[in-house]
């Protein structure tokens, strides 16, 4: 007696629950009629069938259907998914399955389109539809849709027995709802995988899902589902033989769901303990938890739920010994079952299953094909991108080829240019020495000529004093003769070498280094310039003077190189002191007299070891260097020398032959106006 | 007659001794040499009215004939020696240079010893 006055403050507690709800459905239905807001609407119509869904589905049906056109005017594609999904929920638990499949079939459809998360309503909407976060992203937001659609379509496939398919659906479910990261989904997905489980008495997985359920439930709080959640805990606990469990689960499942408005649940759970009680023979009990559950059916209008409510009943009856009403409630049961699902039906659900079969084939044949095509337009496309690259790479490498061929030709040019200027400095200095070496000579072949001349009288005279017979005067003679003929000798000797020097001048340079007499070498040089410039310029004079370290010996030179730089830095020198007398005469002539009378024109060359090196000195007491040219003297091609008269390849040569063709250092001391010093610096070793 | 000599070649001493090899044994002329003009200032420095005749060539390092030339026309005036120039380059500047410092007379190189021989044998 005290538990039926509980229970009976339980039913109305309930009844309570179930009118604070209807007015929460209300206050947002005069919402939905009041508001501008079509956005607004669309939100409020959609809590309204989500409310209803496990309530009433006629009525959830039709809210969805509401919400589902609104969506369809706004554009928000996700909600219209959503919206038929609810619809197709509405119509499992309505036990029209065919119609149920088609409808989660579209809604899955609309749902797979990423399209749908172009338009989403975003944030700001905290509805009390805790199931979706209007506040996630577009992406998460459809992720959880088609989870819960799939959660819907494995709910359908356990409904009508197939639960291979439910369980399959399950599984994709809930890696989207894990992959949405929506909790709440999570725990229904695991919730419902945990009945089809206990269907397929796989009863140790059925307690992990389970356990999950409510794990996910305590850590979202989301408690809508949680009278289900503990109910399903007592089921499986039965199952796993531990019924006084389970008979506490029962009850405290009684309690949740009628705490969040949860009908399926407070039906479900009164038939279990109706179940109990019968198990147990206690059938008033029974009876009394049927009768509960009779009413919170009659409410839903949910056909499944009745026909679990009449099989008890049923039951009840036949253990009671009602044969009337057991015979009653038999026919009644036939009828829903023929409504729920009959053979027609059960034809219709599997060609629309086979159809979606076949679509998913169809599909996946698409997708294939889809996937073959776009990997060959990524395949062309690739090659057209490395096709281009070859291109470009050809074209780059023409280019880089036509542009090294002009460069080689430019450079082969240049090489024969070089050469040429080379060839023109040669001969240019050339040109100042045959005059010296004209006059160079000239000396020579003068004493040759005389001396053979001598030779020839000295002949006639030995000749006349041997036939006077004085031999000894003949003798005399005749040593003189001998003195003469190697007078003539070294002459002859030093024009051959003269002559051999201008040859070598003339010539490239062996580049060999051999054993050179430095100071016959500058001594000869300066001879040449000397009587060159004399030769050229007949007014041309100047003193010149030498100091020579007789110590330095032979050392190891290009001989004609070391001569060619010699030239050079002579001639230099004279042509300074011949430009500044030049413009002391010019002052001379307009009366300043003493300037030409104190400038004495003077070259001095000198020679000196010092240690492992021998110093050459140029010196001259000529116009000097300006400052500011002294850095570009050694560049080709300078020159201060009028046009015509330098190549400006004398210096440069010059610095090259000493620098890199010797080793050596060339220094530069000079001051405008006064003097100018060029040291030459050659190693020894 | 004194004869000095000045040429930076050595060998014009032994030619000339050479050419005048018949003179010199008679003792007709007696030849004095020097390598350069400063030795042969040194030398008429310490054989003063020695020398009645001066042969030079023009192109020598250092002091050239010219300067000696000058330098003996005004150091040694009471008698001035004569002095021939003798030269590769008988051009006119140089000519003209050498007859106002006072030269005596002219020669170009290669020199012919007859001519010379001649123009000797009018000094004396």
């Amino acid at each position: 007696m005290k538990r039926l006055i509980i229970l009976a403050g339980l039913f109305l507690f309930f009844i309570e629950v179930s009118s604070a709800q209807q007015l929460r459905i209300d206050s947002l239905l005069r919402e939905v009629r009041t508001t501008q807001n079509d956005t607004t609407k669309l939100i409020m119509l959609r809590t309204v069938a989500r409310i209803y869904a496990e309530i009433n589905p006629d009525s959830s049906y039709r809210y969805a259907e509401q919400s589902l056109m609104l969506a369809r005017q706004l554009n928000f594609t996700l909600d219209e998914g959503g919206a038929m999904r609810e619809m197709g929920y509405a119509l499992v638990n309505k036990g029209n399955y065919p119609r149920a499949l088609q409808t989660l079939l579209a809604a899955m459809a609309i749902l797979e389109d990423r399209k749908v998360e172009r338009n989403v309503l975003v944030g700001g909407f905290a509805g009390d539809d805790q199931l979706m976060y209007r506040a996630a992203s577009p992406f998460a937001q459809r992720l959880s849709e088609i989870a819960f659609t799939h959660q819907n379509l494995g709910v359908l496939y356990a409904n009508s027995n197939n639960y291979e398919r439910a369980w399959q659906h399950h599984l994709i479910g809930r890696q989207k709802a894990e992959e949405s990261g929506n909790v709440p989904m999570q725990s229904i997905l695991y919730l419902t995988l945990n009945r089809i489980y206990l269907n397929l008495k796989k009863n140790d997985s059925a307690l992990i899902s389970i356990k999950l359920a409510y794990n996910k439930v305590m850590e979202s709080g989301y408690k809508r589902y949680l009278g289900s959640v503990v109910l399903n805990m007592g089921r499986t606990y039965a199952a796993l033989g531990n019924t006084s469990i389970a008979n506490t689960y029962y009850r405290k499942s009684l309690t949740a769901s009628a705490a969040d408005d949860y009908y399926r649940g407070v039906i479900a759970g009164n038939l279990l303990l109706a179940d109990y009680y019968t198990a147990s023979g206690k059938n008033d009990s029974a009876f009394f938890h049927i009768k509960n559950a009779l009413s919170e059916a009659q409410i839903m209008d949910s056909p499944d739920l009745l026909l679990r409510i009449y099989t008890s009943l049923s039951r009840y009856y036949h253990n009671t010994g009602n044969n009337d009403s057991t015979v009653k409630y038999q026919a009644l049961i036939i009828n829903i079952k023929d409504s729920l699902f009959n053979a027609k039906q059960a034809i219709q659900f599997q060609d629309i299953d086979f159809d979606m079969q076949q679509q998913q084939q169809e599909m996946q044949a698409a997708e294939k094909e889809y996937q073959n095509r776009l990997q060959k337009y990524l395949l062309i496309s690739g090659l057209a991108v490395f096709l281009m690259v070859a291109l470009i790479l050809l074209r780059n490498n023409k280019q880089k080829q036509h542009a090294n061929n002009v460069l080689e030709k430019t450079l082969i040019d240049l090489k024969s240019t070089q050469f040429q200027l080379i060839q023109s400095e040669k001969m240019a200095s050339l040109g100042e020495l045959t005059a010296g070496i004209a006059h160079e000579i000239q000396n020579p072949l003068n004493f040759v000529n005389n001396f053979s001349e001598v030779n020839r009288e000295l002949l006639a005279e030995m000749k006349s004093e041997i036939d006077k017979g004085n031999y000894t005067e003949a003798k005399a003679i005749a040593k003189s003769i001998n003195d003469n003929e190697e007078k003539i000798i070294h002459h002859g000797k030093r024009a051959d070498t003269i002559v051999k020097g201008m040859l070598q001048h003339s010539r490239s340079s062996s580049g060999v280094r051999e054993p050179t007499d430095i100071n016959a070498l500058v001594d000869e040089y300066l001879r040449l310039a000397y009587h060159g410039l004399r030769a050229k310029d007949k007014t041309f004079n100047a003193g010149i003077k030498t100091d020579f370290d007789d110590t330095i010996g032979n050392i190891n030179v290009i001989p004609q190189d070391i001569g060619r730089v010699m030239l050079n830095l002579i001639t230099n020198a004279f042509y300074a002191v011949t430009e500044k007398s030049a413009k002391a005469r010019l002052e001379a002539n307009v009366g300043q007299a003493s300037a030409a009378k104190d400038y004495e024109p003077t070259v001095t060359v000198s020679t000196k070891r010092r240690g492992n090196t021998v110093e050459i000195k140029v010196m001259d007491n000529g116009n000097g260097i300006p400052e500011g040219v002294l850095d570009k003297i050694f560049q080709p091609f300078f020159t201060t020398k009028p046009t015509g008269h330098g190549t400006g390849l004398g210096l440069s040569m010059s610095y090259d032959i000493i620098t890199k063709g010797h080793s050596g250092e060339i220094k530069i001391d000079t001051k405008e106006g006064k003097y100018a010093i060029f040291t030459i610096i050659l190693p020894t070793t | 007659m004194n004869i000095l000599v000045v040429d930076d070649e050595r060998d014009v001493q032994v030619l000339f001794e050479q050419r005048f090899r018949k003179e010199i044994r008679n003792k007709e002329i007696e030849f004095a040499f020097a390598y350069s003009g400063e030795d042969a200032l040194i030398y008429l420095s310490d054989n003063k009215h020695q020398a009645v005749l001066i042969l030079s060539d023009i192109n020598m390092p250092g002091m050239s004939g010219l300067e000696l030339l000058k330098q003996i026309k005004t150091k040694y005036k009471e008698p001035p020696p004569s002095v021939m120039m003798i030269t590769a380059y008988g051009d006119k500047d140089n000519y003209n240079t050498a007859m106002a410092l006072g030269a005596n007379d002219f020669l170009t190189k290669p020199l012919d010893f007859s001519v010379l021989k001649e123009k000797l044998k009018e000094i004396s």
